[in-house]
């Protein structure tokens, strides 16, 4: 193995990081240093005296000899190798070739400097491809882009720095004019076609080569300053809300970005983007201003809101469908304890005042937890609901009974909802309209029902007979039985006058007390003393018919109110009033027994009276009242009913007329009988 | 000449007691009246009359059970009763607790004479028959 004379000072070339060796014309290896051990993979104790090209296994375009030719003639020469290393790796080397001469001039060596071109190479692949991307990219990115030329503002601060200031932001606030100065000194390079439509710009040069500092309003100096000291401080990015000028001088908002990749850096340039943001601004206010009203209206709607955090349910529904489950309401027949789990872990997470007053509460915190305390008796409601839901439907309603917090049980229309958009959000809302008073008033309407229906069955023929068979009997019987006496003993062949006269005056008291007992009756049903007060005749009638509805409907008969407009008031007593249209009603409705159902019809109008009073027409579609009969009908013990004893239309002529109106009735000419009433107007300032 | 009828009457109403007394008199027999079947018992001890007429409805203790008490005691006297009910099972109460008739008010006067004349043919005499 030649040695070589390159022995003196050789350690600097193991120094060096290109790699060297040397070779002679035959390729031999007389020289090997650390970077090419490095570099090739071969030591050099491997490398000394082999062939470099079978070696480093050599390819290039061209030929050994043209190299060297161009080698001797010039005394370099430059190309690139590909070459393999030791380990077997392709690699590219950018190699230099230099003469070694002998005393005659004859070269006897060659020195090669190679830098691995590999890695080079490959670097300048991506970055040729990467800049391709990126003009292509800078030009159509949505986000606005330019390029600015820092330098100049680098070379003010850097100074900076040198002169002892450590706290660059500090300094940089107290000294804005050298924060504007740092702007004049930023030029812009380069500017895509979106920062320019940002900024209201129409072509490159408006932009190209100026300033950045009419960009920049004095409220957003602060984000200048953070750009500032983020470049000084090698920051890799900045990224901030912030507002700029466009072109025309007008504010945009904007998230604004700042990068400075460590190549931009060595050249002073970075990369500003903007994202024009006023959109999302304006969008994000509108969410605020609805979250607000959203607020607003959850807080102080006039029903009781809930929302619910159902997450876990859905959960729990969502692994029952996987397993195949169709039935919910199967399931949890099959599965009792389900129901009690789920009314666990449905949870209240918010509620409204309203459900606060509603609920006897006097905090919303009180509510937060599982839904089942309130629901103590009425599991079934959110069993109907939690079907549903499975089922697929978006709401569910019914009314309910659920308990308070203090314990009561309140009665409400429960309803809730669970659209589908926001089951993604485990939400679940529910409203509650408290029908207590609704139902109060039912039962109240309810319990007056009942006892009008028995004051209308005691004014109607059915219970006065009752009463009356057993007052009216007795003064009759005793008459009867008076007479028969009499007529016997004057059958006898010696009369008993005296005997007879005493039963003739017992006969008319009889009689009298009979008239007492019919006078009593009449004062009864139109009741003395009662509190006499304005009647509103419409409301009246509505309230009459609504009592009589099971006895229309039983009986098949059509109603028909015509209620007319602007009533006076009419003083008197409501319940009788109502009592004697429920008699006519009740008289009608057996009238038209005999009819067809179709034809079975009752209409009852009202209307202002030629007086001044109110009018009421009774008209059925019955047979109609005869002839003969029109004038008597309201007389005492006048009946065209089999059985009837016909108390019941006196009674209501002597309550109209008791209220100073009158009652008539006639047959209508289409069929059917009208029974008209008229009642005088009160009078404005008439005491009750 | 019949021996003399006693005919008993029990009502509590006055004008209608006085004329039953009035008509079992014009037909020839002699009466007493009682207010209420608890006066009847007062006064009457065990023979109460050949045939008692009585209302149903009274205050107090209502012919049926007047007559019902009078068969506990072994009186087999003839009993008509008058009401001015109507109810449907009532016919049959009466007729079972004893009584001969049973008219309604205002009854047929006539029918009342002619039940009066057939019990009082079917009942016990005044005298002589120990019950």
């Amino acid at each position: 193995m030649a040695r070589s004379e390159w022995t003196d000072g050789l350690e600097i070339l193991d120094l060096v990081h290109e790699s060297i060796f040397a070779r002679t014309r035959d390729l031999r290896i007389t020289f090997w240093n650390a970077a090419a051990e490095e570099l090739y993979g071969w030591t050099r104790d491997e490398a000394l005296g082999r062939n470099a090209d079978d070696l480093l296994q050599c390819v290039h375009p061209m030929s050994l000899e043209d190299r060297e030719s161009q080698l001797f003639a010039t005394g370099r020469w430059q190309g690139e190798f590909g070459r393999r290393t030791k380990s077997g790796s392709e690699i590219l080397v950018d190699a230099t070739w230099s003469v070694r001469r002998n005393e005659a001039g004859e070269p006897i060596e060659v020195v090669e400097t190679g830098r691995d071109a590999t890695e080079k190479r490959r670097d300048e692949e991506a970055r040729r491809l990467s800049e391709y991307r990126f003009r292509n990219l800078f030009q159509a990115m949505a986000v606005g882009f330019c390029e600015v030329d820092f330098n100049g503002a680098g070379a003010l601060l850097i100074p900076l720095r040198d002169a002892g200031v450590t706290d660059l932001r500090q300094y940089l606030v107290e000294h804005p004019e050298m924060v504007r100065k740092a702007m004049r000194l930023s030029r812009i390079l380069d500017v895509n076609d979106k920062m320019l439509s940002q900024l209201a710009g129409s072509s490159k040069e408006e932009m190209v080569g100026s300033n950045v500092e009419r960009f920049w309003p004095e409220a957003s100096i602060p984000v200048f300053i953070d750009a500032l000291v983020g470049a000084m401080e090698k920051q890799p990015h900045l990224i901030t809300e912030t507002r700029l000028l466009d072109l025309n001088g007008e504010e945009v908002d904007v998230l604004f970005t700042v990068s400075w990749s460590p190549e931009s850096r060595k050249q002073g340039i970075i990369l500003l983007g903007i994202v024009d943001i006023g959109d999302r601004k304006r969008a994000f206010e509108a969410l605020a201003q609805s979250e607000l009203k959203y607020r607003d209206l959850f807080h102080h709607m006039p029903l009781a809101l809930v929302q619910l955090d159902v997450s876990e349910l859905i959960k729990v529904l969502g692994r029952l469908r996987v397993e195949g489950v169709s039935d919910l309401e199967a399931y949890m027949d099959a599965h009792p304890d389900f129901l009690g789990q789920m009314l666990q872990i449905m949870r209240v997470e918010q509620v409204n005042d309203h459900t606060v007053r509603m609920f006897g509460g006097h905090d919303p915190a009180e509510f937060v937890g599982p839904i089942a305390r309130f629901w103590q008796g009425s599991e079934d409601t959110v069993r109907r609901s939690l079907a549903a839901r499975y089922a697929g439907a978006e709401a569910y309603a019914e009314e309910t009974r659920l308990t308070t917090l203090d314990g009561r049980v309140i009665d409400a229309f429960y309803t809730s909802a669970f659209p589908k958009a926001l089951s993604g959000l485990g939400i679940g809302l529910v409203g509650m309209i408290d029908i207590g008073d609704r139902l109060q008033a039912e039962r109240m309407l309810q319990q007056v029902q009942a006892d009008f229906a028995h004051a209308a069955r005691v004014a109607t023929l059915g219970e006065l007979t009752a009463s009356i068979a057993h007052e009216i009997n007795q003064p009759l019987a005793a008459i009867a039985t008076n007479g028969e006496a009499s007529l016997r003993w004057l059958a006898r062949p010696e009369p008993d006058v005296e005997e007879v006269k005493a039963l003739a005056a017992r006969m008319v008291a009889d009689a009298r007390r009979a008239a007492d007992v019919i006078a009593q009756i009449r004062a009864m049903a139109t009741g003395q003393a009662l509190e006499h007060e304005p009647i509103l005749v419409n409301a009246a009638v509505e309230e009459a018919l609504s009592f009589l509805r099971r006895e229309l409907q039983t009986h098949e008969v059509s109603v028909e109110f015509v209620a007319g407009p602007r009533l006076p008031p009419v003083r008197g007593e409501r319940t009788q009033i109502q009592q004697v249209l429920v008699n006519l009603a009740v008289n009608a409705i057996q009238a038209m027994a005999d009819q067809p159902v179709a034809e079975r019809r009752l209409t009852i109008r009202t209307s202002i009276d030629a007086g001044g009073g109110v009018r009421i027409e009774v008209d059925d579609s019955g047979p109609g009242i005869p002839d003969g009969d029109v004038g008597r009908l309201f007389d005492s013990f006048f009946t065209t009913k089999k059985g009837g004893l016909g108390i019941g239309l006196s009674i209501c002529r002597s309550i109209i007329e008791a209220h100073g109106g009158r009652i008539g009735c006639e047959s209508l000419p289409a069929g059917g009988a009208r029974f008209r009433i008229i009642l005088s107007a009160a009078i404005e300032g008439e005491p009750t | 000449m019949p021996p003399e009828r006693l005919v008993t009457i029990v009502e509590d109403d006055d004008s209608l007691r006085a004329a039953l007394v009035g008509l079992v008199r014009s037909l020839g027999y002699s009466a007493r009246d009682f207010a209420s079947a608890e006066q009847l018992f007062e006064e009457c001890g065990g023979d109460c009359g050949d045939c008692i007429i009585t209302d149903i409805q009274m205050p107090g203790l209502s012919g049926i059970e007047m007559t019902l008490r009078l068969r506990a005691l072994g009186d087999s006297v003839p009993v008509i009763m008058i009401t001015a009910r109507t109810d449907p099972g009532l016919e049959a109460k009466a007729l079972a607790s004893g009584a001969l008739c049973l008219l309604k008010k205002p009854f047929d006067t006539k029918a009342l004479v002619a039940c009066l004349e057939r019990s009082l043919a079917s009942g016990r005499s005044q005298s002589g028959e120990s019950r």
